[in-house]
């Protein structure tokens, strides 16, 4: 029964988490939170991560109640996220694998979140939402593969609302969109904002140029109160991504649909994806925001299912990667291959590869 | 991007705490003396116990200004023996035969990046030669990424630790710099702290507080 510690810190959040056979044993967090109407930047966030993380190591190993020799391995987030961040905690990583002598595994961000998401909710082979302040992807997931079938050309969802925040100098405490959240709540008028899905993709930059440049003016004139805009802004946006979900499953003829990412806690997106399964007559899957938030834990997790399946990161293969596609490595298709593959699982490998061309877009993952 | 309380250069005031107001345990063998390039509030808790060389000057070398004041390439003469990081002159290297030129806030021409060769090194004395390769392999990794553009070389001597770099670009020789200070650091204390939580664990019984 190996034991997983994993460290976690691409964004403002770091959290250490500790995972044994599909059990978190812990997951201590911290957020770095800045001042209403700013953004963190990463030279700051790298800085208030290296101040609190091993006061985090020790908490979870005491939360635990597990000690050096217990852990089986260290997973950490290689990337994608903030450099300054993730190489501070890579270091961590790094030192506590070579003063413990515990092999190393360098795990994806958003694979985290999926794994996660899939060992919380029981899902099987979701098609899942990934929203976060650093993503916005729809994800088909079969037998250990990851297809992309839609996501942003632009800015994610999560950074749109963020950003959105910070015009209206709405608190980041305990996160910007939590307080959009609250404030949509008591919206009453909805303000007709762009509606921008493109197919498979959806794209947000033009909702954030055009709400930034209307906002004061509204809210000057009395048109509307911030609490509108916020229920406007998300109705718009959750509708978007709602819609290119929908297609998704349409397209594989899912029954799941599973939510992962910070703005996954978002209640109202889950209301109206709910609403759409049951349409469809298919199942929602969501965590609450132990799990959709970036943890320790969801890197433990899927750095035990890596160690289970052999993968090991050399020290000299352990530096991060800002940008990280979803899409796995060659190798990684090879030790995932199962044994007896199906024609149409073979056919997906090959596209697969195909997918590694930046020059291809990512809609063409088609199954 | 920089902590009000840093200074325009990236060093922070010493202020008797780290960052989050705490003493840091103190293990002198191991300790990186303020003389070096102290950039952050957890390292400048280490003056506080650690060696005070008076031959140094407080601010550590300041890469973006080439020919200024460096710290020493020694400890002082009373400190614990491996108990500081030396940090030798920031050398500009010209290609030309023109001396160098301190360049002012809005760019001299004549002290452009164009043949200018910046070189920094740092030594770090540590308790033994496990953790300075330790230390090695644990930032090499992070120096992978700008080898390009800021060329890093890691060394390991017995239980010491050199770093050098080299670079025409004076912005990313500080950054650099100042980065592979702040993860230096973290693994030091890294280090310390998970040292003694094995020897607790094991129940040798010392008192001392993480």
């Amino acid at each position: 029964m190996p034991a997983v510690l994993g460290f976690e810190g691409s964004a403002n959040k770091i959290g250490v988490g500790v995972v044994r056979d599909g059990k978190v044993l812990a997951n201590p967090r911290r957020t770095y939170v800045t001042a209403p109407g700013t953004g963190f930047l990463p030279g700051d966030t790298a800085r208030h991560h290296r101040a609190v993380i091993l006061d985090l190591l020790q908490e979870a190993l005491t939360e635990a109640g597990l000690t050096s020799q217990d852990i089986d391995c260290i997973a950490y987030t290689k990337g994608p996220g903030m450099g300054a961040p993730l190489a501070s905690v890579a270091v961590v990583a790094r030192t506590v694998a070579q003063l413990w002598n515990k092999p190393l595994v360098g795990v994806n961000h958003c694979i985290g979140h999926i794994e996660m998401g899939r060992l919380i909710t029981g899902a099987i082979s979701p098609t899942v939402l990934y929203v976060s302040g650093g993503n916005t992807q729809v994800i088909s997931y079969s037998e250990h593969r990851y297809r992309i079938f839609g996501e942003t050309i632009d800015i994610a969802v999560g950074n749109c609302l963020d950003r959105f925040a910070r015009v209206l100098k709405i608190s980041n405490d305990p996160s910007p969109g939590y307080n959009i959240e609250q404030m949509a709540k008591r919206g009453k008028k909805l303000v007709e904002l762009p509606y921008t899905v493109k197919g498979m993709d959806v794209s947000f930059s033009g909702i954030l140029s055009f709400i930034e440049d209307v906002a004061q003016k509204m809210l000057a004139t009395g048109e509307c109160t911030p609490e509108d805009l916020c229920f406007s802004l998300q109705e718009t946006v959750f509708a978007m991504l709602v819609e290119i979900t929908e297609r998704a499953m349409a397209h594989c003829g899912s029954k799941e649909a599973l939510i992962v990412g910070g703005v996954g806690c978002n209640v109202r997106l889950q209301e109206m994806m709910a609403a759409m399964c049951q349409e469809r007559g298919a199942q929602l899957f969501a965590t609450d925001e132990r799990f959709c938030i970036d943890n320790g834990a969801m890197i433990a997790q899927a750095g035990w299912e890596m160690f289970q399946a052999g993968h090991r990161t050399p020290l000299r293969e352990s530096g991060i990667t800002q940008s990280v596609a979803l899409r796995p490595s060659f190798s990684e298709r090879l030790l995932l291959l199962t044994p007896g593959a199906s024609p149409k699982m073979t056919f997906c490998c090959t596209m697969s590869l195909d997918l590694l061309e930046p020059q291809l877009a990512p809609s063409m993952g088609y199954l | 991007m920089q902590d009000p309380d840093e200074g325009l250069d990236g060093r922070a005031v010493a202020e008797g705490g780290d960052e989050n107001g705490q003493q840091s345990p103190q293990a002198p063998e191991a300790q990186a003396s303020s003389e070096s390039s102290a950039t952050e509030g957890d390292r400048g808790n280490f003056p506080q116990s650690g060696p005070q060389d008076a031959s140094s000057p407080a601010a550590p070398c300041s890469p973006a200004a080439p020919g200024s004041h460096s710290a020493p390439g020694s400890p002082s003469p009373g400190s614990p023996v491996g108990s500081g990081a030396a940090a030798e002159e920031a050398a500009v290297v010209p290609h030309s035969e023109q001396p160098p030129l301190v360049p002012g806030p809005s760019g001299d021409t004549a002290s452009t990046t164009g043949n200018r060769l910046l070189e920094f090194s740092v030594t770090v004395p540590f308790r033994s030669a496990v953790e300075a390769d330790m230390a090695r392999r644990s930032l090499v990794s992070n120096a992978r990424r700008q080898q390009v553009i800021v060329l890093q070389e890691f060394t390991v001597n017995d239980s010491t630790l050199s770093v050098r770099w080299t670079t025409e670009d004076p912005v990313l020789f500080r950054i650099s710099i100042n980065t592979f200070l702040d993860q230096l650091s973290l693994v030091m204390r890294n280090i310390q702290r998970l040292e003694f939580v094995a020897v607790v664990k094991r129940g040798r019984g010392r008192s001392r507080e993480s």
